[in-house]
């Protein structure tokens, strides 16, 4: 009896906030509304506990059945990442009720709705089901990102819905193709479809799926309405987005690949996949470096972290398609692993930015500093999330990154030695995307929060309430957890991954994978321990010198006066990098002298712009090019009716010569 | 872990604590005596950093409270790296020596560091900030690549367990890997710890600095404590190449003989890297700012070619 209360209420509440925040008027109506998601979301959390614990659930919705039945099912796979998904949508509520962001009818429905998509499309066991609650969650969030906004510039929301639909109508596709294929309409009972359909089938298929769900996660070239939906959406709808919705993505993505239509002698693909991922991570990386707006900066980085998943996916398929599935539930053990802590680290920063632009009205860093000084709680809860995503021990991003350049680490199970040499490539591209978006991620926080205010909105920030920073704890305990205990964690995902590939969870859990005796393992929670001894040991040998004195002074200034305007800047930051990488941002940079203040003083003004490659050289062609050919087109309609009844008469004929 | 593996390690980490002053004084020596100069002695970083703890520190009006912090985390990252490492006994690590592990260690040092040179609002320590993560960014996957190479030869990525692989194995395992790989870890070293075709550790011209910039604000313990951390860092450079790449003499088994001789092996094998830091140092200038992406590419394709030759060949 007990379990059932919970998935009713984690599916029925939502319908009823969405509800209560547009009918009855009033501000009271939109905190109920806001609580609803929040019981709803304890609930799913509680019933993913329970199903960790107990195994597999599965329910039939009382809907009508047309199609078969529409059931729910919920795995100890989907149970991960629903509990995961479900804590950030409770934290994500309290903290849209505490910041008062987003206090709006529709954006309290329109959250519920979007939450209960999400919720549908993790645990839905009908294809049906499962592409309606996919493009309801593009829906609501379209409506949610674009509704909310002060400013009439809705290009950003556009780009989003067109790619998202172009993604969408690949998704579609070949989930019907799945379902027709194996027969099935219960996706729990579609298992290894490639076996049936053939090779190439199935490697159309994977890419089309790829392609699709890769167009939420911002694979390339789909990745454009990333950075403009971040910089211009409310910041709780984007950490959703990049949380919840990627996190949906990654899990039917894994579902249907290794599941649904099964890995076997996929090697072409595997490195199509790969190659395409490294180049989104290092492309979202590159990006993140340049970005001047903290959101934008957020939004690359999202790209650079899927972009890592989905090329740890690809080695995993490449892996399971030389027959080594221990290897390959491994790699998607690490994968899954870092969506945990991505989900984590990147909704607290979204949402951490999102109040640093309340409280200062900015969101450009190359107008913020010094608010360290001014908001320490939120500087250290930033602090925290920038530490998780640059991938530092102890915390979250680092413990995921280590298991995914473990996963990495095993070329020898490849025969062919020029496909063996597609890992340690991986591995460098790994390297060289994290190593510079660490970069991006210290830039971010050293110029929000260090140094000198740049304008009058940094220097008096509004106050940060303690409830505002109420959300934000709970999540910065899960980044530095995530990084401690991860061994219990990656035992968990071990056993919850490896059906998937056809093990049982005691071969992965028994064998090297989780013990890595193959290669050598991580005690996390030693490694913590010997750091803070190390950093506490420091401490107590300097403080035993006795107390010395502790004077405040001026910056060191060789003597002239530094201001705002004499520090260094964001971009002046990038700039070395920027110069490495010159080939690849192509920057168009026009220094021009402006008339003098006075006769000892230059004064130069330098513009940098980037060329957004994809736009200037995919996305225009692409649109110029169907723009060419409907105006051709359009020719075709004259509005003269004798014109159209000859149409008519064609058709009539070529139909009656093709189908006689 | 057995008592005496905690005895060891400690050892081992007070034994690099001691030490790090030491081989920097030395590689200053020897620079010194290149140069026609006397030079200071061999311990004057000991003095250095005895009279700083003992002075009282002025900190910047726009700093912080990570200010205080950071140079406690980065000498605390060191200890810990310390820990990590196989100096002369290659014991169980219980899975804390992890070679990735001991690569985000370091990139603790350097992203606490940089964000200390922001702090003061200088340009500076802006400059430093910028300059160091450029520098850092290749070095890391350089790193991470050179040390995989090591790890593919071994089987393993534990510090320890390679250590003793090489050291059991002698010198049938030599490979042209491991030398590409040792050479990329070497230009590393130079990179990390701000040596001369990189930076110039003894100069205080600002254009031309990248380490002493970030430590500008810095003064009284907390310098004394960043100096003592980028000692260490250097050491624990030294440590990795001696001992990751060619471990020879080290102890694999707890015998008080085997011990001793490590002990010898270690020393000798830290001061001759020490020459040779002082040499390349002496008959190298310092290169311009953005000819270092030119050197840190080499050093980078030198690790990505260390990985495949080992595949390849």
């Amino acid at each position: 009896m007990f379990p059932e209360v919970l998935p009713t209420l984690l599916l029925t509440l939502p319908l009823l906030g969405a509800f209560l925040a547009l009918v009855p008027k009033g501000e009271n109506a939109r905190v109920i509304s806001y609580l609803c998601a929040s019981i709803s979301a304890v609930s799913g959390a509680i019933w993913s506990l329970y199903v960790l614990l107990q195994g597999t659930e599965s329910y039939v919705l009382p809907l009508p059945s047309v199609w078969g039945e529409y059931a729910i099912c919920l795995d100890s796979f989907g149970a991960l990442i629903l509990l995961i998904t479900s804590l950030i949508f409770a934290s994500v509520s309290m903290y849209s009720l505490f910041s008062r962001e987003g206090i709006t009818a529709r954006g309290a429905s329109l959250f519920n709705l979007f939450m209960l998509s999400v919720v549908m499309a993790m645990v839905a066991d009908h294809v049906l089901l499962l592409l309606v609650a996919w493009e309801t969650m593009s829906l609501t969030s379209f409506l949610g990102v674009w509704g909310n906004r002060e400013d009439k510039d809705t290009s950003a929301a556009w780009k989003y819905l067109v790619v998202t639909h172009f993604g969408a109508m690949l998704v579609i596709a070949s989930f019907i193709f799945i379902s027709l294929e194996s027969g099935e309409v219960r996706l729990s009972a579609i298992s290894g479809v490639s076996s049936s359909a053939g090779t190439l089938v199935s490697a159309t298929l994977i890419m089309m799926l790829v392609m699709g769900f890769g167009s939420k996660l911002g694979l390339l070239p789909f990745h454009i309405w990333m950075p403009e939906l971040y910089g211009r959406a409310p910041s709780a709808f984007t950490a959703l987005l990049s949380s919840a919705a990627s996190n949906v993505a990654v899990l039917v993505l894994v579902r249907a690949i290794f599941g649904y239509i099964g890995v076997s002698d996929q090697v072409t693909t595997a490195m199509i996949v790969m190659a395409l991922a490294a180049v989104t991570a290092l492309w979202g990386a590159l990006q993140a470096l340049v970005q001047n707006d903290s959101n934008r900066v957020l939004a690359y980085s999202s790209m650079e972290n899927m972009g890592l998943i989905l090329l740890t996916l690809g080695a995993a398929m490449l892996f399971q398609s030389y027959g080594s599935s221990e290897a390959a539930a491994f790699a998607i053990m690490a994968a899954m692993f870092h969506l945990i802590s991505h989900t984590v680290f990147k909704s607290l920063l979204l949402m951490a930015s999102g109040t640093v632009r309340r409280a200062t009205g900015e969101g450009n860093i190359e107008k913020l500093g010094g608010l360290a000084r001014t908001l320490p709680a939120l500087s250290a809860v930033f602090l925290v999330g920038i530490l998780a995503v640059a991938a530092l021990p102890p915390f979250a991003g680092f413990a995921s990154e280590w298991a995914m350049f473990k996963s990495l680490m095993h070329a020898e199970i490849i025969t062919d030695p020029a496909i063996q040499m597609a890992l340690p490539l991986a591995i460098a591209t790994m390297a060289l995307a994290t190593a510079i978006a660490s970069v991006a991620y210290l830039r971010l926080y050293g110029f929000i929060f260090m140094g000198r205010p740049r304008s009058q909105g940094a220097a008096c920030p509004r106050p940060v309430e303690i409830n505002e920073l109420f959300p934000f704890l709970p999540m910065a305990l899960l980044c530095l957890l995530l990084g401690v205990m991860s061994l219990p964690l990656l035992t968990q995902l071990a056993s919850s991954v490896s059906p998937l590939v056809g093990l049982t969870s005691v071969d992965v859990v028994e064998g090297w994978s989780i013990n890595m005796s193959h290669m050598g393992g991580l005690n996390a929670l030693g490694l913590s321990i010997v750091l803070a001894i190390g950093i506490l040991l420091t401490f107590l040998a300097v403080r035993s010198l006795g107390k010395r004195s502790l004077a405040r002074g001026d910056t060191w200034d060789c003597g002239t006066q530094l201001d705002a305007r004499t520090q260094y800047t964001p971009t002046g930051f990038s700039q070395p990098l920027l110069r490495v990488f010159n080939k690849i941002y192509d920057p168009q940079t026009t220094v021009s002298e402006e008339p003098r203040p006075s006769t000892y003083i230059r004064s130069v003004r330098f513009q940098q712009n980037l060329p957004e490659i994809f736009i200037d050289n995919f996305y225009r062609p692409l649109v110029s090019g169907v723009i060419f050919v409907s105006t051709k087109a359009k020719k075709m309609q004259n509005g003269s009716i004798q014109t159209y009844l000859a149409y008519l008469m064609i058709t009539l004929i070529v139909l009656l010569v093709v189908l006689r | 872990m057995a008592l005496i593996d905690v005895i060891i390690t400690l050892t081992e980490v007070l034994f690099l604590l001691a030490l790090s002053p030491l081989l920097s004084g030395i590689i200053r020596k020897i620079k010194a005596w290149i140069q026609c100069r006397k030079g200071p002695g061999i311990l004057q970083p000991y003095r250095d950093i005895w009279k700083l703890l003992h002075k009282g520190t002025v900190m910047s009006k726009e700093a912080s409270w990570l200010f205080l912090l950071i140079p406690y985390i980065c000498l605390g990252a060191m200890l810990c790296l310390a820990v990590m490492m196989p100096v002369f006994y290659t014991g169980s690590s219980n899975g804390i020596g992890d070679m990735v592990a001991a690569i985000y260690m370091l990139a603790i040092f350097r992203f606490m560091m940089v964000l200390g040179g922001l702090e003061g609002g200088s340009s500076f320590g802006g400059m430093g900030s910028s300059r160091e993560m450029m520098i850092s960014a290749i070095v890391e996957p350089t790193l991470l690549l050179s040390i995989f190479s090591v790890a593919a030869i071994s089987g393993t990525t534990d510090l320890s367990d390679i250590s003793r692989y090489f050291a059991s194995s002698g010198a049938s395992v030599l490979s042209p890997s491991l030398f590409l790989a040792a050479a990329a870890i070497f230009i590393s070293l130079m990179a990390e710890n701000s040596r001369v075709p990189f930076d110039n550790p003894a100069t205080h011209l600002e254009l031309t600095m990248v380490h002493e910039g970030m430590l500008l604000e810095y003064s009284g313990r907390e310098l004394a404590l960043m100096e003592t951390a980028s000692y260490m860092r250097l050491t624990i450079f030294m440590v990795i190449l001696s001992n990751i790449f060619f471990p020879w003499g080290i102890a694999m088994d707890l015998e008080a003989g085997a011990l001793v001789i490590a002990i010898v092996a270690i020393v000798l094998k830290l001061l001759l890297i020490s020459v040779a830091v002082a040499v390349t140092e002496s008959l190298m200038a310092k290169l311009r700012l953005f000819r270092l992406p030119n050197l840190l590419t080499i050093s980078f394709t030198l690790s990505l070619l260390a990985v495949m030759s080992y595949y390849i060949l």
